[in-house]
């Protein structure tokens, strides 16, 4: 499994000799000075770009850049001020998703749009569903989403069409999801971010499948935040910012330190702050803790002034050893302990007064109420500190917001705005202040930059390193590599429930640490498992 | 691997799927039996009559009910629009309309009611509990206008006694109405779970703006399912009106929570999404056979409520832990 991701890897470089080659083909959307002004924001401000038949064509800029409203514009779902957009050479005008979808135009979402109760093949067949006098032909409707299915190969395997969605993996619904466009004829697919709910191996079978059908002369826009997955399968860069279109670029003429400043309109500095210097004494202590079938025997220390990182794939068992230590999920035995004391926690209340934090990875499903305001959410945890004989107190509310506004550069207008007024990033930032707020010893943030872009995340680094040094103790568990690597001064690597060790200083690489979780494979391959 | 996880599952959950068709039905049965043994005057051909008879007006609004809990909405006016439909065709008849005529306004008026919910929630966008909670209150009204509180019958005008037919007549022993359920019943049920116009109902109720998205015309949806719940309560009106011959200011009041309860406990989601017309009227029968079960014990009226609310209750419990088995 891990060679072959190192295959890949080899392959990627050559790639771009094959790819020179699909560059030639003929131009099948074009969209020409494309305008878009909401109430308030000019989202597109004259906009071009082209598409090629077999192209991979990546879509980049910051959160409000105006991709997604491009996008939208593709495939019907708003219309565009002026502007003109030509298919394989004729103009087009689409006025809803239906025009778009029988010009062979597909959109793939971001969050899987599916109706989680019904069938595959109702899903599949959503807009156009098979029928003989006017009822539902399921026989038909299977057998025609068994032949779409069978064009991923494997990945569409299992995938049964008569099984309601609900049923699926993650990955099989992505696969469902692209499934439905192909079942429209589209000629073009666009997709929006989605390896952000996928792991690595499923998102390597995406990219199979998406590049197969590039081969087959699909033209492809890709929208994504992550820039080795598409300087590892794009062949095109359109970098928008603000609304106008930047540059648009081939991938094997540019950086990606270029494409980021580009995209940000200045040079980033490095993504990363600098590491610890000097670590502070031992903070919190857990030992031999346990809760199966998750994990157990798992024993680690945290330090002040330190940053510590909980690595592995994902379903290695990182987010359930957080949770446990932070009171939500109970464990079967082992010892945790706080500035040398043991502490019980029952629950996450609990845990909280004691002194230790936990960042949910889903902000929009359990982290934040977004259609309550900002100062709402942020009194949420500790609505007894901002009251005063049991009626809220405004003022100190929009104190202490004001006062991480400024700490934590977060971007709003005024209190009360509702939290979904607020881009990703934003919300992000307001999240962890919300956390930070409850003035904790240890926080343990799980996935603390999903989903939002590259200028966010370089602020929330910097943001965890000022934390750490001003004396909290940050534990990090996240699924990109690279930021695990770049942010941590150590990490205690998980496989499978169980550590298998750490790693630090000079020997903290991500070579090191996927040597370490394919050895540990392979001991549990040879003993049987 | 993951291949194999995703089959069990699946089996898994087809098998959930029946228990839950099977196990209405199953309580239904041990029912039947209980009220064998409680009386004998339970299967005499007079009581399963009256029963039938009961049920069916209300069974015919549950059919349309259950589109709309699929759309994951309600309408809590089909009760107050059954009256109303009764209350017109009654005033309209008794004015030398003929009563042929006066039947189609009636049902025209049910059509009519459905259309302005179905527009205010569907293209306006309000919500449904309001609107319709709204329109159940402005029907309502306009009946105690029209009756003044009291009741009024049908004079014995030409044709009457036809109309009447309908509600109360038998064929070969058979009542009628019990007749027109049945094959309203029939045909919604396959309708709904086999017909692609139904089956965007089933995509609105199951995600919304994926449903918008993939092209479907959501408004328009949700516009006829009100329409539709508002034509068979106009259809049910007039019904009631033939078995009884007068309507009262009360003619209907109550009966969306007997339907609503009804197509829950048949297993209709109230998230929408799921649900068959079957369930629904499985639901509608058992909850009168126990109402019939209560009479027949000399239990109380009071008590019948209670026991009532407990059944519905009961359902939605039931609802949650098979969910909650899947996930």
């Amino acid at each position: 499994m891990y060679v072959n991701k190192h295959l890949q890897n080899f392959t990627n470089i050559y790639g771009h000799l094959y790819r020179r080659k699909k560059m030639q083909g003929n131009c099948i959307l074009e969209m020409t000075d494309i305008e878009k002004r909401f109430e308030g924001t000019h989202a597109l401000k004259g906009v071009s770009a082209a598409l090629r038949k077999g192209e991979i064509h990546a879509l980049v800029g910051e959160n409000g850049a105006g991709k997604s409203t491009l996008m939208n514009i593709v495939s019907g779902v708003i219309r565009p001020d002026a502007g003109k957009m030509y298919m394989a050479g004729k103009e087009v005008h689409f006025s809803c998703p239906n025009e778009a979808q029988a010009a062979g135009i597909g959109f793939v979402h971001q969050e899987l749009a599916l109706c989680h109760d019904l069938s595959v093949g109702n899903n599949i067949f959503i807009s156009h569903l098979p029928n003989k006098h006017g009822f539902v032909n399921t026989e038909v409707l299977n057998r025609k989403s068994r032949e779409i299915i069978g064009k991923f190969g494997k990945s569409g395997q299992g995938i049964d069409p008569a099984a309601p969605v609900s049923s699926l993996s993650v990955a099989q619904q992505q696969i469902v999801e692209i499934a439905k466009a192909l079942s429209m004829d589209c000629r073009v697919l666009i997709f929006d971010e989605p390896t952000s709910s996928l792991n690595e191996e499923e998102a390597a079978e995406l990219f199979a499948v998406i590049k197969k059908l590039a081969a087959g002369g699909m033209a492809v826009f890709y929208i994504s935040h992550k820039m080795d997955e598409i300087f590892s399968q794009c062949d095109v860069i359109t970098i928008l910012r603000d609304g106008s279109l930047i540059e648009t670029v081939r991938v094997s003429d540019v950086s990606s330190e270029y494409v980021v400043s580009k995209m940000v309109g200045r040079e980033l500095g490095s993504l990363y702050p600098g590491k610890s210097v000097n670590r502070g004494e031992e903070m919190l202590r857990v030992e031999d803790l346990s809760r199966s079938p998750k994990f157990r025997g798992i024993s680690f220390s945290t330090y002040k002034k330190e940053i510590l990182g909980l690595c592995g794939l994902v379903g290695a068992g990182r987010s359930e050893i957080a949770r446990a230590v932070c009171g939500i999920d109970r464990i079967d035995r082992g010892r945790i302990l706080l500035e040398g004391r043991q502490v019980n926690v029952r629950s996450c209340k609990e845990a909280a007064n004691a002194g230790i934090c936990y960042l949910t990875e889903d902000r929009k499903a359990d982290g934040l109420f977004l259609d309550m305001s900002l100062s709402e959410n942020m009194i949420a945890p500790q609505l007894n500190r901002f009251s005063s004989h049991g009626f809220i107190s405004g003022k100190k509310i929009s104190d202490v917001l004001m006062y991480y506004k400024k700490l934590m550069r977060v971007k709003f207008s005024e209190p009360q705005q509702p939290m979904k007024s607020l881009s990703g990033g934003n919300q992000q930032k307001l999240m962890i202040a919300k956390i930070i707020a409850m003035h904790p010893k240890v926080v343990f943030l799980d996935e603390p930059t999903r989903g939002i872009d590259v200028g966010a995340k370089a602020e929330i680094h910097s943001l965890l390193r000022e934390l750490s040094d001003k004396g909290i103790s940050v534990v990090v568990i996240s699924s990109e590599m690279p930021e695990t690597v770049g942010i941590c001064d150590r990490v205690v690597i998980i496989n499978n429930g169980t550590k298998i060790g750490e790693l630090s200083g000079k020997d903290l690489t991500q070579e090191r640490i996927i040597s370490k979780i394919s050895a540990a494979d392979e001991v549990m391959v040879k003993g049987g498992l | 691997m993951l291949n194999k996880n995703g089959l069990t599952e699946n089996l898994n959950l087809q098998k959930i799927k029946s228990v839950k068709e099977l196990s209405v039905s199953v309580v239904l049965c041990v029912l039947l039996l209980f009220a064998s043994l409680i009386s004998p005057a339970f299967f005499s051909g007079a009581n399963l009559k009256t029963t039938a008879v009961g049920f069916s007006c209300n069974g015919i609004i549950a059919i349309a009910m259950t589109l709309a809990l699929v759309s994951g909405g309600f309408d809590l006016s089909v009760g107050s629009i059954l009256g109303l439909s009764s209350i017109s065709v009654v005033v309209l008849a008794n004015s030398g309309v003929p009563i042929g005529i006066a039947g189609l306004f009636g049902c025209l008026v049910g059509v009519l009611c459905g259309l302005i919910n179905g527009f205010l929630i569907g293209y306006v966008k309000l919500n449904a509990f309001i609107t319709t909670l709204g329109m159940q209150q402005m029907a309502r009204g306009l009946i105690y206008v029209l009756t003044n509180g009291g009741s009024v019958g049908l004079k014995p005008e030409a044709g009457v006694n036809a109309f009447r037919f309908i509600g109360s007549g038998t064929v070969g022993g058979f009542p009628v109405l019990v007749i027109v359920f049945l094959v309203f019943s029939v045909l919604g049920d396959i309708v709904v779970r086999k017909s692609s116009i139904a089956r965007n109902v089933f995509f609105v109720g199951s995600n919304e703006k994926t449903a918008m998205l993939s092209g479907i015309n959501t408004k328009f949806v949700k516009m006829m399912v009100y329409t539709l719940t508002g034509t068979l309560s106009g259809i049910a009106g007039v019904l009631t009106l033939s078995r009884f011959g007068t309507a009262t200011a009360s003619t209907g009041s109550g009966v969306e929570m007997t339907v609503i309860s009804a197509a829950v406990v048949g297993g209709v989601s109230l998230s929408g999404g799921k649900g068959t017309v079957a369930g629904a009227i499985i639901g509608i029968i058992l909850l009168s056979i126990i109402t019939n079960i209560l009479v027949i014990m000399n239990v109380s009226v009071h008590w019948q409520n209670f026991i009532t609310g407990m059944i519905l209750i009961l359902a939605i419990i039931f609802d949650a832990l098979s969910n909650r088995k899947r996930h």
